[in-house]
């Protein structure tokens, strides 16, 4: 029995750091793999001894992408503390930018993180423009930017970077891999629309920043509500918000979601067959206040809750007590799993095992990685949007079933099924990426709804963006949890509060549940078990690894961020510098 | 011409902030007579894209590493650092490059490069600097103003010095304003 290890490291197309190790047996299929990733670390040693009020704004520093989402929850962390139900406007607010958040990232993960273990763009090369044009009839009734002459623009312009050695992104996947499974013609417009994308998510970016202030780190919100007092009032700013969010979801409807459809009709073998489902257990936080009776009583546009072995008949009520980390296999002293509220990040690096090839392996028996393992009422779950399509369906949440039919239902028809496909197909890789594109549509269409609500509310007089509070009293004693969910799945910054100051602080980011190593009873993360049992049709092109980890979008930006120049000869470029001593 | 200087790292590991202070410090010690925008990019990720397409000229300062002593300084050139962000097995991943391979299939891009020094600790958890650090950063900072004399930008320096120090203590330190409830004497 010959057991071949495949190390694929690194395996984000952003941010931080994470390498899979996967055991292949004789026919090439994954039985074993081990996750092992860096975290962030030391928000909470940072934190230590701050005004409450303040630690949002070294919370944010946690990561680039979901900044304003840490600065969120961080702050909401502080109000639950506090018990502070902010102004209607604030809510409208955070929510919008939240939404924005999700837009944003979700369709840039689609084209540009993870389309490309999809969509084979130099095939796309020989893709024919005219017949492209037909083929996107199929998938809209109105295609975004794939005429014919579009088509040949965007044909124009890859020849011509690939014959100017400009090969950025085209030197370094698996092209030709046959795992690619998608038309040349299929393929061209699928990157004309990574190539609109690139140009578009800029609105999105700047969606975030109307009411953040700035993007990165934006600055506009407090303990107790929001600073952007004037573009609330202002209908320029609340037009200008309408106008780019209206333009951004067209594209995601004449481009994403039917690209979404059109791969999901090729690789549908692998949807029914549940390649990547992995663990089948969902949880969610819950998130999107869609009314003001205050944290955790209010209606969620994204229920809370839980499903266990893929039953969408039973929902388990979620209860945040119910959460703890547990670090037998991750770099830290420990000896039982805790609950954030008392958490402890002590680091201990025992190392990886150099063998004789010159490779460093994991050693799967102890410690390695730097993530913790987050359990859930004595279960590993899975968080993200397929989490929250899941939990919305189990909770027979109206809105949320209805987008989720819709996709199935288009699925079905284009396969020629004669009846919506099973929903069972999204417990795969495939599901997984479909989840986000439904959930992005739903998102992009409830944001017109807030923008409209928040517009009538500041028309009707309601000019109110803080709750008051008296500081001294209530940061005497207190603790609380700001829990909701980033792009990526389930948020939680726990904070406990002493005379006026931090005492505790815990974050527990969505990549941690989803990236964590085997727990205390040697149960898998949600990456390792969504590998075990995939096929793996080229050991040299491990295509079918990335595109079920890239499915859950890994993001451990927590991490180091430098220019690794890799041992590239660049010295010619240094600075001189006169010596100063 | 339009300028973007961008300052990324993570500025609670400790010599990981040295591109946001230098940003920092530039904003508040030298008067621009173009358009040049100063960016806190922290640890950004997408949004480099947005400024590889919006400018016609970015730099980045932050940290790098390279086979060298601590403390020296390169300005490395976007197009040297292509090919170097990609899918293969490497120990690390580099998200400033990754986001340069994205945008090189644009029709236009701006002219990019990394003013990049090389820390000595980017390990600790702390707000601050290095001694190491310290008595380079100005040196780092020269580079990034030299490489905007290449590009025919014309500043002149502040008569006041905002010094680094306190730029370091607002990073560390920062509070918000509106603790206690926004001002309302603001003007629409």
């Amino acid at each position: 029995m010959s057991k071949q290890h495949i190390i694929v490291d690194p395996i984000t197309r952003i941010e931080g750091h994470l390498r899979v190790e996967a055991v292949i047996d004789e026919n090439n299929i994954i039985t074993d793999a081990y996750a092992s990733s860096t975290m962030f670390r030391g928000i909470e040693t940072i934190l230590k001894g701050r005004d409450p009020r303040d630690a949002g704004l070294l919370a944010m520093r946690i990561c680039g992408v979901c900044t304003g989402t840490h600065y969120q929850r961080s702050i909401e962390a502080v109000e639950d503390a506090f018990d502070i139900t902010i102004p209607k406007n604030a809510r409208l607010v955070r929510n919008l930018i939240q939404g924005a958040l999700y837009i944003h990232d979700h369709v840039v993960h689609f084209y540009h993180l993870h389309g490309l273990d999809w969509v084979d763009l130099v095939d796309a090369l020989k893709g024919d423009p005219k017949k492209a044009q037909e083929e996107s009839f199929k998938w809209c009734k109105t295609p975004y930017g794939v005429s014919e002459s579009d088509l040949i623009q965007v044909k124009e312009r890859l020849t011509k970077f690939v014959k100017q050695g400009r090969l950025g992104i085209f030197s370094n996947a698996y092209w030709g891999s046959k795992a690619y499974k998608l038309t040349p013609e299929q393929n061209l417009i699928a990157t004309a629309h990574y190539l609109q994308a690139l140009d578009l998510q800029r609105d999105a970016a700047k969606l975030m920043a109307i009411f953040g202030g700035k993007m990165p780190h934006p600055q506009s919100l407090v303990v107790g509500g929001v600073t952007c007092v004037q573009d609330i009032q202002n209908p320029a700013r609340i037009a200008q918000f309408k106008t780019l969010l209206k333009k951004f979801t067209h594209f995601i409807k004449t481009a994403y979601l039917p690209d979404l459809a059109m791969a999901g009709v090729k690789y549908v073998d692998e949807a029914l067959d549940g390649t990547g489902a992995g663990l089948k257990n969902f949880m969610t936080y819950g998130d999107f206040r869609l009314d003001d009776t205050g944290f955790y009583n209010s209606k969620l546009l994204f229920p809370a809750g839980v499903v266990l072995n893929g039953d969408l008949s039973t929902l388990h009520p979620f209860d945040q007590s119910k959460v703890a980390e547990d670090v037998t296999h991750s770099w830290y002293t420990g000896d039982k799993p805790l609950h954030p509220y008392d958490g402890e990040t002590n680091p201990n690096y025992t190392g990886l095992e150099k063998k004789a090839d010159g490779f460093a392996y994991i050693k799967p028996d102890e410690k390695y990685s730097w993530i913790k393992s987050p359990i859930y009422d004595d279960n590993r779950v899975e968080v993200g949007p397929l989490a929250r399509m899941v939990v919305g369906v189990a909770a027979g949440d109206e809105r949320i079933t209805k987008y989720v039919t819709n996709f199935l239902a288009l699925l079905g028809d284009k396969l020629g099924l004669g009846k919506p496909a099973p929903t069972a197909a999204l417990f795969s890789t495939v599901g997984r990426t479909a989840a986000r594109a439904i959930e992005t549509e739903l998102m992009a269409d409830v944001m017109i709804e807030w923008v409209d609500e928040l517009a009538a509310n500041v028309a009707s007089g309601d000019l109110s963006t803080w709750t008051e509070f008296d500081f001294d009293k209530v940061s005497k004693d207190a603790k609380g949890h700001g829990l909701a969910e980033a792009p990526r799945g389930g948020l939680g910054h726990w904070v406990k509060i002493k005379d006026g100051k931090i005492e505790n602080y815990q974050a527990v980011v969505p990549s941690t549940w989803n990236a964590a190593p085997r727990d205390h009873k040697n149960r898998m993360g949600a990456y390792e078990a969504a590998l075990i049992g995939t096929k793996v049709a080229d050991v040299n092109q491990p295509i079918e690894i990335l595109k079920t980890v890239h499915s859950f979008d890994p993001c451990i930006a927590c991490a180091v961020h430098i220019v690794d120049t890799k041992g590239k000869e660049l010295s010619k470029f240094k600075v001189n510098t006169s010596c100063s001593i | 011409m339009r300028v973007a200087i961008v300052g990324a790292g993570t500025i609670i590991f400790k010599d990981e902030g040295v591109g946001v202070y230098a940003q920092k410090y530039i904003d508040n010690n030298y008067e621009f007579e173009s358009d040049v925008t100063l960016v806190d990019g922290g640890v950004l990720g997408f949004q480099l894209m947005t400024y590889y397409q919006d400018y016609d000229k970015v730099l980045i300062l932050d940290t790098i590493t390279m086979e060298d002593e601590v403390g020296s300084i390169y300005n490395l050139p976007a197009n040297e650092m292509l090919g170097l962000g990609s899918y293969k097995q490497t120990a690390h991943e580099v998200e400033i490059v990754e986001m340069l391979e994205i945008c090189s299939v644009l029709e236009k891009m701006a002219e990019v490069n990394i003013i990049g020094i090389i820390p000595e600790d980017i390990i600790s958890v702390h707000i601050g600097l290095s001694d190491k650090m310290k008595e380079k950063f100005f040196q780092f900072v020269d580079a990034a103003m030299a490489e905007l004399d290449r590009a025919g930008i014309k500043y002149k320096r502040k008569d006041e010095e905002y010094p680094l120090e306190d730029i370091i203590l607002s990073y560390s330190n920062p509070q918000s304003e509106y603790k206690n409830g926004h001002q309302a004497n603001y003007q629409l």
